[in-house]
C-alpha cells in the first residue's frame, strides 16, 4: 500500500518558485492490482513517479510506502555508459545491499532475462535504448520489489520481450505489482486494472482503468 | 592508456620544470634535492586540481546514477575525490621510488608532516569540491573562473617556488592561501635544509580544509534536493 496525504509539489527555479505541478493529492494506491498512469506530457506523471520512489522530496504532505519498491525506471539514466552491463548490473546490486556471494545468480538471471548473452559484456555506450531499458528492466525483476515504477520503459523493447514482462506482471498468483506511466492505450488496457489519471495538478483514482482512459479521452 | 596518463601526465610536469630549471641554471637552496623538491610540489598541486576539478563536475558525471535513491550528489563528490587521491597516491609510489634509486634525495626527513600535509591538501580540495558542485548547478560559467584560479594557483602556491625567497610584502600575501602552508611544509619535511617560510602553520591549513569541508557538507546537505531536480 503507498499512502500519499495531501501531497503538493513545486520545484524552486533559479527565479524562485515554479507554478505547482501537484497540488494536494490524497491517494491510496493498493500493492495487489496494476496501476495506469495516464495524462497530457507535462501533467505531472514523470514527477508523481519520481516522488513515489523517493528521488525528490514533495513540498508538502507525505508519502508513506509499506512495501518494496523499485527504482523509477525510464529511458534516461540508470547506467554509467563507460561500463559494461555486468558492471552496471553488479554496482547497481551491491548499492541495494545484495551480499557479494548472491551476485553471481543474479548476474545470471539479469543475462538470462534481458537475452543480451555476449552484450551483457559490452560497455552501456554501444547499447541501444532498447537493449538498455531490457537490461534495467530485468535487473529490477532480479530484486523481490512488491511494486515496480515503470515510465515508458514498456513502450520499447520488441514483442517478444514486452510479452515475457507481460507475463512476470500478470496472473492469478503474482507478488509484483506496477505502477506503469504509458500513452500506449493497448499496453495500458494489457496491463494495468485501476488507473489514476493526472490532470491539472490533481489525481483521480478509477479502481478500472478504462474509465480513466475514457475520462482521460473525454478530455482531449 | 588511462593507466599511462597517470604516470606521464606529472611526469611531463616534472620534466618540463627540471628543464627550465637546469636550461637557466638558476641557483637553487642549497642542501635540497630539486627533483624531489619538483616531484613533491607538482603531485601536490595536480592533485589538489584534479580534486577540485572533478569534485566540481562529479554531479553532471554521475547524473544517470542519481535515479537510485541510495546515491546522493555528495557520494558522487566524494568517491571521485577518493579515487583521484588513489590514483595520485600510485603515481608518488611510483616516482619516489624511482626518485631514490637513482640516488636522490626522496626519502622525507619527517615523514609524518609530508603525509598530514598531503591528506590536509586533499581535504581542502575535497571540500571545494562539495561547494563548487553546487555552486556550478546554479552558475555553469563559474567552470572557467576555478580553472584560471586553479592555473594561478598552480604558480603561487609555493608547490614549485621556494616561499622562504620571495621578498617581503609578496610572500604575506602568498602565505594568505592554505595551500602555500601546505606545500612550505612538504618541503620542510623533505629536506631539514630548507627553511619554510616565516610563519608556516598545519594548523592553518587544517582550518582551512575543515572549515571549507563543513561549508561544503552544509550546502550538500541543503542544497541537494536542487541537485537532483531537473
Amino acid at each position: 500500500m503507498i499512502t500519499i496525504e495531501n501531497l503538493s509539489k513545486r520545484y524552486e527555479t533559479d527565479t524562485g518558485y515554479s507554478d505547482w505541478i501537484l497540488r494536494n493529492i490524497n491517494l491510496q494506491i493498493p500493492s495487489n492490482v496494476n496501476v495506469g498512469l495516464i495524462g497530457k506530457n507535462g501533467a505531472g506523471k514523470s514527477t508523481l513517479i519520481r516522488l513515489i520512489g523517493g528521488l525528490d522530496t514533495p513540498s508538502t504532505g507525505k508519502i508513506t510506502v509499506d512495501s518494496r519498491i523499485s527504482w523509477p525506471m525510464n529511458f534516461q539514466g540508470g547506467m554509467k555508459g563507460n561500463l559494461t552491463g555486468k558492471q552496471n548490473a553488479k554496482f547497481i546490486l551491491r548499492i541495494h545491499g545484495i551480499p557479494e556471494h548472491e551476485l553471481p545468480e543474479k548476474l545470471e538471471f539479469a543475462q538470462q532475462y534481458s537475452e543480451l548473452g555476449k552484450a551483457f559484456d559490452d560497455k552501456i555506450n554501444t547499447y541501444s535504448s532498447g537493449m538498455k531499458s531490457r537490461l534495467n528492466f530485468s535487473l529490477s525483476l532480479a530484486f523481490d520489489f512488491n511494486v515496480y515504477l515503470a515510465d515508458e520503459i514498456l513502450s520499447v523493447g520488441d514483442a517478444a520481450f514486452r510479452k515475457k514482462i507481460t507475463n512476470s506482471f500478470l496472473g492469478e498468483n503474482r507478488s509484483k505489482n506496477l505502477i506503469l506511466v504509458s500513452h500506449n492505450e493497448a499496453t495500458l488496457l494489457q496491463m494495468c486494472e485501476a488507473g489514476i489519471y493526472v490532470k491539472d495538478g490533481g489525481a483521480i483514482w478509477f479502481d478500472n482503468i478504462r474509465d480513466a482512459l475514457k475520462a482521460y479521452g473525454g478530455a482531449r | 592508456m588511462p593507466w599511462f596518463w597517470i604516470i606521464f601526465e606529472p611526469l611531463s610536469h616534472v620534466l618540463v620544470w627540471l628543464l627550465i630549471h637546469t636550461y637557466l641554471n638558476i641557483r637553487f637552496v642549497p642542501g635540497v634535492d630539486v627533483v624531489t623538491f619538483f616531484i613533491s610540489g607538482l603531485l601536490g598541486i595536480i592533485m589538489f586540481r584534479e580534486v577540485v576539478m572533478n569534485g566540481m563536475n562529479a554531479v553532471s558525471a554521475y547524473a544517470g546514477l542519481l535515479s537510485y535513491r541510495q546515491i546522493k550528489p555528495v557520494d558522487c563528490v566524494i568517491i571521485r575525490a577518493v579515487f583521484r587521491g588513489f590514483v595520485i597516491m600510485m603515481a608518488s609510489i611510483i616516482f619516489f621510488t624511482v626518485a631514490a634509486s637513482i640516488g636522490r634525495q626522496a626519502v622525507p626527513n619527517e615523514p609524518l608532516t609530508v603525509l598530514i600535509a598531503y591528506f590536509l591538501i586533499w581535504v581542502l580540495g575535497l571540500g571545494l569540491g562539495m561547494i563548487l558542485s553546487v555552486i556550478v548547478r546554479f552558475m555553469p560559467k563559474i567552470q572557467s573562473i576555478v580553472t584560471v584560479t586553479l592555473r594561478v594557483m598552480y604558480f603561487t602556491s609555493g608547490a614549485i617556488i621556494p616561499i622562504t625567497y620571495i621578498p617581503n610584502p609578496i610572500k604575506e600575501y602568498m602565505m594568505m592561501n592554505p595551500l602555500a602552508h601546505g606545500f612550505e611544509s612538504i618541503h620542510g619535511g623533505f629536506f631539514s635544509a630548507y627553511p619554510p617560510a616565516q610563519g608556516t602553520s598545519l594548523m592553518y591549513l587544517a582550518s582551512g580544509a575543515v572549515v571549507t569541508l563543513f561549508i561544503g557538507l552544509f550546502l550538500q546537505y541543503h542544497m541537494s534536493h536542487r541537485l537532483l531536480s531537473k
